[in-house]
């Protein structure tokens, strides 16, 4: 955990730019709990005018909803403009500090490995590395899940304390279950991917870059049979993480599932006992959508963050490479 | 007659490399063609080897046209050698069922077998494509032990003996000898040296062959 933060780190200061980042992120921190927030308190009125049978406090509701919303939008989007921009920057950075680095090495270093590998490293592996912030679950979701979780815990504390006893322990088995089951091993997994991917490269370009050789000594099929096997390989290495997310899916509605149905149970004996109004139950629903989204955000950029790790350490060992003076 | 060129002319686009080239060599003969760099030498040996087809004139390999057929009467070893990201075993084979009897002369003869005996993994040992895991002698004498294993009866050299240094030269020289044994040889070079015998030597300039 601690080399991954420490790589992570490394990589970021060497695309540098890192103030911006931050600024971003703790720009993006506010949305999801305000957005949770907004839902929740609107669900909650709303049904209890409908149970009170006010329509004014119901339209006031509506027309408050509607406008929160809008400002959550604006906000919302204006930050994620700028965050991609930065993200293409930050991207492109990378990329061309890494080639000039490579482009520095002595030619005993760049014979050293073969060209695929190369290429894999300016490629696949950039795009491994540069998915902690460009693909769809990423760091800073993370972040910004984590935030949610705190507010949301907070105020389901407040709430109901039980019923928020009872969601964090579906919670929290989940993300244990995850981390050991999905997580830990998708690190491994996307390493093995990268390194299938520099050899399936290998095995490419020698069909290029051996072609005279090949057609002389009739070597094409025995060239092709190999990187036939080397692609089986990658394919491999990739269905192995498709299985784990695949894992991770059920777990999802495995986990979901139960938590929603006893908190069902649970509601439904309180409002019965005139501990809970229906308002307050679809609420604190709410809350624990918030709760749950939150997590599953967070599990799933922190998968992301670990597949990515395999990209980045693979840069930094790139950038460790003395170059020549 | 072992090689019989006839008004052999060759363009990349509207550049003309090569213009009426005549040439006949007979069967163990060898031949040196020499030239500076860039004046065809090189081109002139891959239509040689059928890597590239003739655009105007004939080219017979131990009576073959086809260039399909050519390719299966010469072996062709360059200066740096590409090796492919495989064993040494597999570099030597190119994946063609051989004997180990086959395989273990073709090494003696390119002078590897001491090398390869002293490598953990022996003729099982990796290499990369193009000879970073092994020197530049080492990965010329695994191309010239490829040819050897080929046996096939032209051998063409294209500046095999160019870059040679002290260390290494003697071990690819005698490596080359076993490989020419026997064969009909072209050998082309940008400068002339004495590291081996050849019966005739040409000299390709602006385009046409001349005896130097």
């Amino acid at each position: 955990m601690h080399s991954n933060i420490k790589a992570t780190r490394d990589m970021f200061r060497m695309a540098g730019r890192t103030r911006r980042f931050s600024i971003l992120t703790l720009l993006r921190c506010p949305f999801d709990a305000l957005r949770t927030i907004v839902q929740a308190n609107f669900l909650m009125h709303a049904f209890d005018a409908i149970n009170s049978g006010n329509l004014n406090e119901l339209y006031h509701a509506c027309g408050l909803f509607g406008v929160l919303c809008l400002f959550l939008f604006l906000y919302n989007g204006t930050v994620w403009m700028l965050y991609a921009e930065y993200v293409t920057r930050w991207v492109g950075a990378i990329r061309r500090k890494l080639f000039e680095h490579i482009s520095g090495l002595s030619l005993q270093q760049v014979e050293a490995k073969p060209t695929g590998e190369w290429i894999a490293r300016l490629n696949s592996d950039v795009n491994a590395a540069t998915a902690l912030l460009n693909q769809n679950m990423h760091l800073p979701h993370a972040i910004v899940s984590f935030v949610n979780i705190c507010v949301t815990s907070v105020i389901l504390v407040l709430v109901n304390p039980e019923l928020f006893s009872l969601i964090i322990v579906f919670v929290a088995s989940h993300i244990l279950l995850n981390q050991l089951f999905i997580a830990k091993p998708l690190m491994r997994l996307s390493m093995n991917v990268q390194e299938a991917a520099a050899e399936n490269a290998a095995e490419m370009n020698a069909l290029i870059t051996c072609a005279d050789t090949a057609i002389l000594y009739d070597v094409q099929d025995f060239l092709l049979k190999r990187f036939e096997k080397s692609s089986l390989e990658l394919r491999k290495e990739k269905m192995k993480i498709q299985h784990r997310k695949a894992m991770e899916s059920g777990l999802l509605s495995l986990m979901g599932m139960s938590g929603y149905l006893v908190i069902l149970l649970f509601g439904w004996r309180w409002i019965k006992a005139g501990l809970m109004t229906f308002g307050e139950l679809v609420a604190v629903f709410q809350y624990r959508g918030g709760l749950l989204a939150g997590s599953m955000m967070f599990i799933t950029s922190l998968m992301n963050v670990r597949s990515a790790q395999a990209g980045v350490k693979r840069i930094n060992e790139t950038m460790s490479l003395s170059r020549e003076e | 007659m072992s090689i019989y060129v006839e008004n052999l002319s060759f363009a990349y686009g509207d550049k003309q490399i090569l213009r009426e080239i005549n040439l006949n060599v007979k069967n163990g003969e060898s031949i040196r063609i020499i030239g500076v760099s860039g004046c065809g030498k090189s081109t002139l040996l891959k239509l040689l080897a059928g890597l590239y087809k003739a655009q105007d004139g004939i080219i017979e390999v131990q009576g073959e046209r086809n260039p399909e057929q050519i390719r299966r009467q010469v072996s062709v070893v360059m200066q740096n050698p590409m090796l492919f990201p495989a064993s040494i075993k597999d570099n030597i084979t190119c994946g063609h069922p051989m004997s180990n009897e086959t395989i273990k002369r073709a090494c003696d003869a390119a002078q590897l077998s001491d090398w390869i005996a002293s490598l953990p993994d022996g003729i099982d040992t990796y290499v990369g494509e193009r000879g970073g895991k092994v020197s530049g002698g080492q990965a010329q004498r695994i191309a010239i032990a490829r040819a050897i294993a080929k046996d096939a009866p032209v051998v063409l050299l294209d500046e095999a003996t160019s870059a040679l240094d002290g260390d290494t030269s003697k071990a690819v020289i005698a490596a080359l000898e076993s490989l020419t044994k026997g064969k009909t040889v072209v050998s082309v070079s940008h400068r002339p040296d004495d590291l081996m015998e050849y019966n005739r030597i040409y000299r390709l300039e602006g385009g046409r062959l001349f005896n130097a």
